[in-house]
């Protein structure tokens, strides 16, 4: 009896075998809309700093359908994000606190949370 | 013997004669009851005895029949025949070299997990003279999910970036250096950090999450992987304060 352990090698495309891994994935994938979105806001703080003309040249490249379908993404992308996040949370605290708070209490308090700075955000927008 | 039959397709590899491994065809016939275990027994005594697999108790406790089973690592003996349709694919454990059929070697695994000095180091050895050491039920409870590991490797299977990073510590080793750390009679943490933060400790691991999906226990290693990443980021944000530890 000879030993002869056979090794399988890992395949490239491991992360299409099972939807566990193909939901990671897009997981992962959010960041790649949200670094995007945040070079297009970025170059639109630009834009400002460059005057009016430049500034109403960035706000029009906005409209185009192709940059509305394309925030529509990111939003969607960062939602999901948000809320695999969340549902991860609670169990990354230490366990001296998840001994003390409920899994789904640090959910919500997770969830209100980003509707209080949502709500800070939105208020500043509109008054100033 | 029932009449109900289902086909197993058996990921075979025998280190003797073949050169890589390759599928083996059976047809079972199966009782309402049986489990994937029963049937391999079927095949083993019934149709071709050299079929190599692991078992023992035979209900989920010693950890020995992990197998990935339609693509999930699953416990063979906890997983029934009647929940199947049609052809049921049975693979030994992903992420580990195959021995031969549905065993794999576990070396590295039991190297690693000796490793993280698996039992309570007690740097202020009490004379006996002192009597028991108490824990509370409370203080009980902190790693109890954690001491609940069987080793039967599901979790290794689960996790990709065990296969693309073998030297990774992995989650069930994580999980139980984790147990120790939260006993209140334990005082082993310093020793335990190079293994669980180390190069390949909890740092390896980006939270797919999938290992606490098909832990057959609950222990739920992806969460203790990640308290301790919350942890290793403390001390070193605390090293800069207090750099009490510094000499070692
Ligand atoms: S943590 Fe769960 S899946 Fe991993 S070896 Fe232990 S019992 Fe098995
Ligand atoms: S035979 Fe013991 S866990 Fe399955």
């Amino acid at each position: 009896m000879s030993r002869r352990p056979y090794v399988r090698p890992m395949k490239r495309t491991w992360y299409m075998d099972h939807p566990f891994y193909r939901t990671y994935m897009i997981r992962e994938a959010t960041c790649v809309f949200d670094a995007l979105y945040c070079i297009n806001l970025f170059f639109g703080i630009l834009q400002l700093s460059r005057g009016e003309d430049a500034w109403q040249g960035w706000l029009s490249f906005q409209a185009n359908p192709l940059m509305i379908l394309f925030t529509v993404v990111t939003l969607g992308m960062t939602l999901f994000h948000a809320v695999t996040y969340f549902d991860m949370t609670p169990r990354v605290l230490p366990q001296q606190i998840r001994k003390m708070v409920a899994d789904n209490v640090v959910n919500k308090l997770m969830y209100a949370g980003l509707a209080a700075v949502s709500a800070i955000v939105l208020a500043a927008a509109v008054w100033f | 013997m029932s009449d109900k039959m289902i086909n197993i397709e058996i990921l075979r590899y025998n280190p003797e004669s073949d050169e890589k491994p390759s599928y083996g065809k059976f047809e079972v016939p199966y009782l309402e009851e049986w489990s994937m275990l029963d049937a391999l027994e079927y095949i083993k005594d019934e149709l071709d005895s050299t079929l190599a697999y692991r078992w023992s108790c035979r209900m989920a406790v010693c950890g020995s029949c992990g197998m990935v089973i339609n693509g999930t690592p699953k416990l063979g003996c906890e997983t029934f025949l009647r929940d199947y349709k049609g052809t049921i694919k049975v693979e030994p454990l992903a992420n580990f070299p195959i021995e031969r059929d549905l065993v794999v070697d576990a070396e590295d695994f039991i190297n690693k997990l000796e490793s993280v000095k698996p039992y309570i180091i007690n740097a202020m050895e009490k004379p006996v003279e002192e009597g028991v050491t108490k824990q509370t039920p409370k203080e009980l409870s902190l790693y109890k999910q954690f001491s609940s590991c069987i080793n039967c490797m599901l979790c290794y299977s689960a996790c990709p970036q065990m296969g693309i990073n073998p030297l990774f510590t992995g989650p069930a080793v994580i999980a139980l250096g984790h147990r120790y750390n939260l006993d209140t009679r334990d005082d082993g943490y310093d020793e335990r950090t190079e293994v669980i933060q180390g190069k390949n400790g909890v740092w390896s691991c980006t939270f797919v999450g999938y290992c606490s999906e098909v832990c057959p226990k609950n222990v739920d290693p992806a969460a203790a992987i990640n308290q301790n990443k919350l942890q290793g980021a403390q001390d070193w944000a605390l090293s800069f304060l207090m750099p009490r530890k510094g000499g070692k």
